[in-house]
């Protein structure tokens, strides 16, 4: 738990209400790809978390099942256990959730096509550089020797060339990591 | 409940099957079967646990090549909607397709059983290591993992750059986001802010 602050300026709240600001502003469908923004604001501004336990909450986020959004969970444990948790799932899908309820119940026919299409296409691109960004800043931070930077070369090309599940990946990675070839 | 897209609309996403231009056969603006709330719950339930490392290709698996509850074209009409809207893409796709078939109650169904296991699950997993992260061997593991998951980000995004049109203002808004979000850590907000409107500005002036 973190302590500091009183009432609504708490680090839980803080971070609930830059949450809720972060998962509109999510383009393209991902909140993964915030994560370089999440860490600059908890672990650069805040110092909530120290950089190797958001990268371990993050991480754990991608690897379990499920959507890899609610890495966001393990961050709001971090700071406020189970309630804090709960709120950070609930900050991140339940207001543009109910955008989307609003739109599909009033106005979806009155979202025109042409809309859609400049809304897919325009931003695509910018979900690309996101997302590279989001590659880039990981990537920079936990490949911190060449056998490292080896293993994420390999696992690039093999999940771009084959129709490979993941989770072998992730799986020999750990098998990797505790044989001691990924760390210093 | 009233319908939710009874009207005729002239304009809206995709209309070969949408539920949203009614055609014969359709079922009360639906183009499938009744699913209902609770097997709404118990089918995205299904999907997210097996969904390692993205929920997507199994929802597509289950809802539209086992399942044969959606058409081809209803999947990638709502997903391509889910993706439009902001926040998560797979819980706005959740949501629509709940919505779709049952009202308000099938989208909470829907976004619960997307949501509700692997949050339990996580915490469970999260619990355990941050109670061990002092352990060499954890540590080491989850430094590992961390690595590989580094590498499939970065496929995901070479990935991304498949689907979308590379002319220069494509290549100018990827490499400008890079750069300011990436590269010089600008912060994400006032990247956004310009490069969301510019990007949208852009591909609609190209759109009929």
């Amino acid at each position: 738990m973190v302590e500091g602050g009183t009432g609504f300026d708490t680090p839980i709240w803080l971070l609930l209400v830059q949450l809720m600001i972060l998962s509109f502003a999510a383009v393209g469908g991902g909140l993964a790809m915030l994560m370089p923004e999440l860490q600059r604001f908890i672990v650069i501004e805040h110092g909530w978390m120290t950089n190797a336990d958001f990268i371990a909450a993050f991480t754990l986020g991608q690897a379990a099942p499920g959507p890899n959004f609610l890495y966001v969970a393990l961050v709001g444990y971090h700071l406020a256990g189970f309630k804090g948790a709960l709120m950070a799932a609930i900050a991140v899908v339940v207001p543009p959730g109910l955008l989307v309820y609003l739109v599909l119940r009033f106005g979806e026919s009155r979202v025109s096509a042409r809309f859609q299409r400049a809304m897919r296409e325009g931003l695509a691109p910018v979900a690309a550089g996101l997302m590279m960004s989001f590659g880039w800043v990981m990537c920079s931070q936990v490949d911190t020797n060449w056998r490292a930077a080896a293993v994420t070369l390999i696992v690039v090309a093999v999940n771009f060339r084959t129709r490979l599940n993941p989770v072998w990946l992730v799986l020999a990675g750990a098998l990797l990591g505790m044989a001691g070839i990924v760390s210093d | 409940m009233s319908e939710p897209d009874a009207k005729p609309a002239p304009a809206t996403i995709p209309p070969p099957a949408s539920p949203a231009a009614p055609t014969a056969g359709s079922h009360g603006g639906r183009s499938w079967e009744r699913i209902g709330p609770l097997r709404l719950l118990i089918i995205f339930s299904q999907i997210t646990l097996v969904g390692f490392g993205g929920v997507l290709p199994f929802a597509y698996r289950e809802l539209v090549e086992r399942r044969r509850l959606l058409s081809n074209a209803a999947f990638s009409e709502m997903f391509a909607f889910g993706q439009v809207m902001p926040g998560p893409a797979i819980a706005n796709f959740a949501l629509t397709v709940g919505y779709r078939d049952s009202g308000a109650l099938g989208a909470v169904a829907a976004v619960a059983g997307i949501v509700t296991l692997p949050f339990l699950l996580l915490l469970v997993v999260g619990i355990f290591y941050f109670r061990n992260a002092d352990l060499l061997l954890v540590r080491q593991a989850l430094h590992g993992m961390a690595v590989v998951t580094g590498g499939l980000v970065v496929a995901v995004a070479l990935k991304m750059t498949r689907g979308m049109h590379r002319n220069k203002q494509a290549m100018f808004l990827l490499v400008g986001v890079f750069l300011s979000f990436g590269l010089m850590r600008w912060p994400f907000l006032a990247v956004i802010a310009v490069a969301g409107p510019l990007a949208f500005w852009l591909s609609w002036r190209e759109q009929r």
